[in-house]
């Protein structure tokens, strides 16, 4: 009776509850090891439980066939039914794919494509398509620039966390980013969260977000070399505010130290593994904070997600 | 800190005191509160959970209603003292789960997700998720006694559907 029991569980077990216990585990199991086990754990991972949230950073960043991260990127979209909510991945390589995922970005919220090859014509194109967002990654993606933030700025207005960190080696030829601090000011007010690792962003450029953007409660600037405001104007100024840099202290050493000893990979133009370091490290845990928990150094406390409403399944008929 | 006493009424009759504090870690308990549906004197009824469930919910939000106030008697806590307490948070969490049998845990995920409390529903799906992980189909079935109803062609086209992408 007892055995019976438990037999009918699992595989009965509805397939939104499935969905969410499969959600934490390795893209690889999730496509190869669950289907195979029965039927119903197979429709489970067809269904669109599994894929409200879309998180194939760590595949992507080993996926050297762009064919390949298109066609994953196409098979879990569609499997998402138009109930995605959050997508991770990296490299993206054109502004096609880019495309594709906008045309089904109707409840996005949070969207990372970190390190991608678009440009601003299309971002520009598609901005409207992405006005669900509230988290937005466009770090280290080198051939966007102003016009695609207006365009982000413009069409998102739920838009409260922007990430744009830029890799040190990537900006050695920029002669400025002040043209995106000013367009973040102008178009982006209601941000909460900004990370702008590493810009070549002046002082002046600062100044003009912290006075236009009120609701800023974190700010990243490390390796901002060029901004002259020190721990104590902030401190001042903007007591309730978390600010990163534009010294470089902490992990960053560790990454500097890990780029001169690895200075190999760079010439090869193979430059992603010291960044996964970053991104899978310290970082990643910042973005799994919330709001409510005031931006506190206790980054690991209570990881709730972005979004507010709960995550959970609806009641089952 | 307050320490307003609420009661809950498990779906076979128990009854369990608890502090209203760690009875918000659930969303609709909260709501309850809020909306003054509460009475003092009355337990709220909750029918899908049985007694056994509900004392491990109620476990589970005591202890972690206690971390929460240590949260902001220490905001401006070292970064060894975050790690320290994540630890102790996260050891307390799998000892929590570690004896716990998959038929305990599946009613702790229904649980859980009826009376909306995330970080348990995670927590419980996770340790589900590790049961699955490095795993064969078949140890999955044996650990989940799970009939296989696939034929082996079936199994085969399904094994060779993905295979592309972990070449």
């Amino acid at each position: 009776m007892e055995e019976n029991c438990e037999f009918r569980h699992w595989d009965e077990l509805i397939p939104d509850a499935l969905g969410l216990i499969f959600s934490h585990l390795p893209l690889q199991e999730v496509l190869t090891v669950v289907p195979r086990v029965c039927k119903a754990w197979n429709r489970a991972v067809i269904g669109p439980y599994c894929w409200q949230e879309i998180d194939i950073e760590l595949w992507s960043n080993r996926c050297q066939q762009s064919d390949h991260l298109d066609r994953m990127l196409q098979m879990l979209i569609h499997r998402s039914s138009g109930s995605l909510r959050k997508l991770s991945v990296t490299g993206l390589r054109n502004d096609s794919i880019f495309s594709f995922i906008a045309q089904h970005a109707g409840s996005l919220k949070t969207l990372k494509v970190p390190r991608s090859g678009l440009t601003n014509s299309g971002v520009v194109n598609v901005a409207e398509k992405l006005s669900s967002l509230t988290f937005l990654d466009l770090s280290y993606c080198c051939k966007v620039g102003p016009e695609a933030i207006q365009a982000i700025g413009i069409h998102c207005k739920s838009l409260r966390e922007f990430c744009r960190n830029m890799h040190p080696l990537d900006v050695a030829s920029v002669v400025s980013h002040d043209d995106e601090a000013y367009t973040i000011a102008n178009t982006m007010p209601k941000l909460k969260r900004l990370e702008i690792a590493y810009h070549r962003v002046s002082t002046e450029g600062v100044l003009k977000i912290l006075s236009s953007c009120i609701f800023l409660e974190f700010l990243e600037l490390r390796g901002c070399w060029d901004v002259q405001l020190d721990n104590k104007f902030f401190k001042e100024k903007f007591p309730d505010m978390k600010v990163l840099g534009p010294r470089v202290i902490g992990f960053y050493d560790i990454i500097n130290d890990w780029e001169d000893c690895c200075s190999d990979y760079f010439s090869d133009g193979s430059d992603y593994l010291a960044w996964e370091f970053l991104e899978d490290g310290v970082m990643g845990e910042f973005y799994e904070d919330e709001f409510e928990h005031g931006w506190d150094d206790n980054f690991y406390a209570d990881n709730v997600n972005i979004e507010m409403e709960p995550h959970i399944w609806p009641p089952s008929p | 800190m307050s320490s307003n006493m609420i009661m809950l009424k498990s779906s076979d009759g128990a009854s369990f005191e608890i502090e209203e504090a760690a009875a918000r870690k659930s969303k609709i308990i909260a709501n309850m509160i809020e909306v003054e549906c509460v009475d003092e004197d009355k337990a709220i009824p909750l029918q899908n959970v049985t007694g056994n469930i509900l004392a491990l919910v109620i476990e589970y939000c005591n202890k972690h209603i206690v971390d929460d106030d240590d949260d902001v008697a220490t905001e401006e806590a070292s970064e060894e003292e975050e790690e320290a307490k994540k630890k102790k948070v996260d050891d307390w969490e799998a000892e929590f789960m570690n004896s716990m049998s998959l038929e305990t845990m599946f009613e702790l995920l229904l649980a859980a997700n009826y009376l909306n409390i995330k970080s348990l529903i995670d927590l419980v799906c996770q340790t589900i998720a590790n049961n699955i992980k490095d795993k064969t189909p078949e140890e999955v079935r044996k650990i989940f006694s799970i009939e296989n109803d696939f034929t082996p062609e079936e199994e085969e086209e399904i094994r060779k559907e993905n295979a592309w992408a972990f070449g």
